[in-house]
């Protein structure tokens, strides 16, 4: 079987390696370091805080505490964080390490915040949710901004143009809205801020944490796809008109023209997209997100679609794309290995991206992310010797 | 080298009939080895009047020292050891010292290693003397009491996953007449319906306590007395191999109404 999805762990380590100020802490063997570590370099290289255990055989038999304790010491001393995000493994799970009484014993000056992720406990996203949901514990009720903000919630630290994305996604706000905490994203001040915002805006995930926060600060929450294209933007926009009484029509228009002078020259070419079979693969809310910006924008043609938390086996998505007569493949890295069987490109957009960097700013949402992403799409048609035919009708 | 493994509800006496069918084997003549599969490591303390330091001890330390130690009669004493309770995962344990044990050869030169084991097969870790090829007979140490028999009847069914894929077998039940109702035809209809047989009775006596406070075996204590007698018989019973069978474990209603009469 091949896995579609990583495992609570990996989703824990994704919603809080982000966040500036501390540093992950994994309870673990040395493969949920090595393998979250692998993840995170290709996103950013120069910060990678976190650090683990190493869970050995004789910690299984006597019990991991000790090494706990000494792991909790360890990463003060290296790394001087505001807070230790103590992450649990499976290991730990089994043989049910007293890790509270640990975490409440350390003597340091950095706070502890622990979240249970065991592997087989749940998959990628149940862990970024937990993980989300336990940051709560370090907001304080706030009095709400005077000017309209909102916290943006179900970024991931590795998400490839996670970067550039937020960048646009700021611009989309084009100064009407302030955007007060990214989740997760962020600063260690800008988490604790969070609960000054009016809206938390939900991209897929943290949806727990949202509710949390409503309950607990009377933030009310709206859960939105992932805002690939216009549609992606109209949506955003809609929500915060809704809730803030304000009015996008002009950053509207000039979306629109903005991506229709940019794609003016390309036309054509655009028009062979028309129709054209594609097959997606991603997380609920992106995949979403970018379904509808190829159907809707594009005229392209979904043939196989799959949301990787609710996929069993790769192999079953794999398995209905090979019988399709898709030609273009949108996904993560861990589908590179069918679009090189099927000698069809592969446009890489979900989570995880090791196979490829991303150091400009070249951002797959807003105006001129579309443009990029059209851009990237026909690239790599015309960069796949079969395909790029389809271009020249 | 005849390897028998040990099993029974806890507290039932099996450290004791183990110590004591070792003795009685090394009186014999024969190459005796002991080894204690429990976290509490003290199965061998009758045999070497004191407790020893555990394989898992020197593991964790990464001492050098060495892990199996001359007790009465020449018997080679080994414990596993363990994690204090409540920590760790002794079953894991339990694997770890007995892959050290095989690894360092110790118990090479021997004619018979006794397996002490835990309590109830709970989990894989325990099961570990069944798998592997390191025990080829299991004995069952009972009382008539229902608990007794029900976690008896509970190993067989850990004994028959094994013997199924393995060479190891049920080779008798021991009967234990210390309890409230001293009645050994329960663990002898007990032995036969799920296949074997009765492979030896040790009476109640106020004998073995007092050994046990004198940090020795009753064989050593008190070796003519009709206890002692006991265990030389089961000994030899053990030896000679009894009736080595793959268990038909029985239902629980089947359990209640042998205890019942």
């Amino acid at each position: 079987m091949k896995t579609a999805d990583g495992c609570k762990l990996f989703g824990a380590h994704q919603a809080l390696t982000g966040i500036q100020g501390g540093v992950v802490l994994l309870h673990s063997v040395v493969g949920c370091n090595f393998g979250s570590m692998a993840f995170h370099a290709a996103c950013d290289m120069a910060d990678i805080r976190q650090t683990c255990t190493v869970i050995s055989d004789s910690d299984v038999i006597f019990g991991g505490e000790e090494s706990l304790s000494r792991a909790l010491r360890h990463a003060e001393e290296l790394c001087s964080p505001e807070v230790i995000f103590l992450v649990t493994g499976c290991v730990s799970d089994i043989i049910q390490d007293d890790v509270h009484s640990a975490a409440k014993a350390f003597q340091g000056r950095a706070r502890v915040v622990t979240v249970e992720a065991a592997g087989y406990r749940g998959g990628l996203e149940d862990g970024y949710e937990a993980a989300l949901t336990s940051l709560s514990e370090l907001m304080s009720p706030l009095p709400t901004a005077e000017t309209p903000a909102i916290n943006l919630l179900g970024l991931g630290a590795d998400d490839h143009r996670a970067g550039p994305d937020l960048e646009a996604l700021r611009g989309l706000l084009h100064g009407k809205v302030r955007l007060n905490t990214v989740l997760s994203r962020c600063s260690l001040e800008e988490l604790r801020r969070a609960p000054s915002a009016g809206l938390n805006v939900v991209l897929g995930r943290g949806v727990g944490l949202a509710r949390e926060m409503e309950r607990r600060f009377g933030i009310p929450f709206e859960v939105l796809d992932y805002p690939y294209g216009l549609t992606g933007a109209e949506g955003l926009w809609h929500c915060l008109e809704r809730r803030f009484g304000l009015d996008f029509s002009e950053e509207l228009a000039s979306f629109r023209r903005r991506t229709a002078e940019g794609l003016r020259p390309v036309y054509s070419y655009l028009q062979a997209l028309y129709g054209m079979p594609v097959s997606l693969i991603g997380s609920g809310a992106r995949s979403r997100g970018m379904a509808r910006f190829l159907i809707r924008e594009l005229g392209m043609e979904v043939a196989c679609q799959a949301e990787r938390e609710a996929l069993t086996d790769l192999e079953d998505f794999f398995d209905r794309v090979r019988a399709s007569e898709t030609a273009v493949l949108f996904g993560s890295s861990f589908e590179a290995e069918l679009a090189e069987e099927l000698e069809i490109p592969l446009l890489r957009y979900d989570y995880p991206v090791f196979d490829r960097l991303c150091v400009t700013c070249r951002p797959y949402v807003g105006a001129d992310g579309t443009l990029c992403l059209t851009e990237d799409l026909l690239n790599e048609i015309m960069g796949t010797w079969n395909q790029k035919g389809a271009l020249y009708q | 080298m005849k390897k028998i493994c040990v099993y029974g509800k806890g507290g039932i006496g099996k450290s004791t009939t183990v110590a004591n069918v070792a003795a009685a084997l090394a009186e014999e003549g024969l190459r005796v080895a002991v080894v204690g599969c429990d976290p509490k490591a003290d199965s061998t303390r009758c045999l070497m009047g004191r407790r020893i330091p555990s394989v898992l001890d020197q593991l964790r330390t990464g001492s050098a020292a060495p892990v199996s130690f001359t007790g009465y009669r020449d018997i080679l004493c080994v414990e596993s050891g363990g994690p204090e309770p409540g920590t760790g995962c002794a079953g894991r344990g339990i694997v770890a010292a007995l892959r050290e044990i095989q690894d360092r050869g110790l118990l090479e030169d021997r004619d018979v290693v006794l397996y002490d084991v835990l309590g109830d097969v709970v989990c894989g870790g325990f099961s570990m003397p069944l798998r592997e090829a390191i025990a080829d007979d299991v004995y069952l140490v009972t009382t008539s009491d229902f608990m007794a028999v029900y976690a008896a009847n509970n190993i067989c069914r850990g004994v028959k996953k094994y013997a199924e894929s393995g060479g190891v077998r049920l080779s008798g039940v021991v009967y234990n007449g210390r309890s409230g109702r001293d009645d050994p035809s329960v663990a002898l209809r007990f032995a036969r319906l799920v296949g074997t047989e009765l492979a030896g009775e040790i009476p109640m006596s106020p004998l073995i306590g007092r050994a046990e406070l004198e940090r020795r075996t009753v064989l050593e204590a008190y070796p003519d007395s009709p206890v002692s007698q006991s265990f030389r018989a089961l000994a030899s019973h053990m030896y000679a191999r009894g009736a080595r069978c793959i268990p038909t474990p029985l239902s629980d209603e089947e359990v209640e109404s042998l205890c019942r009469g």
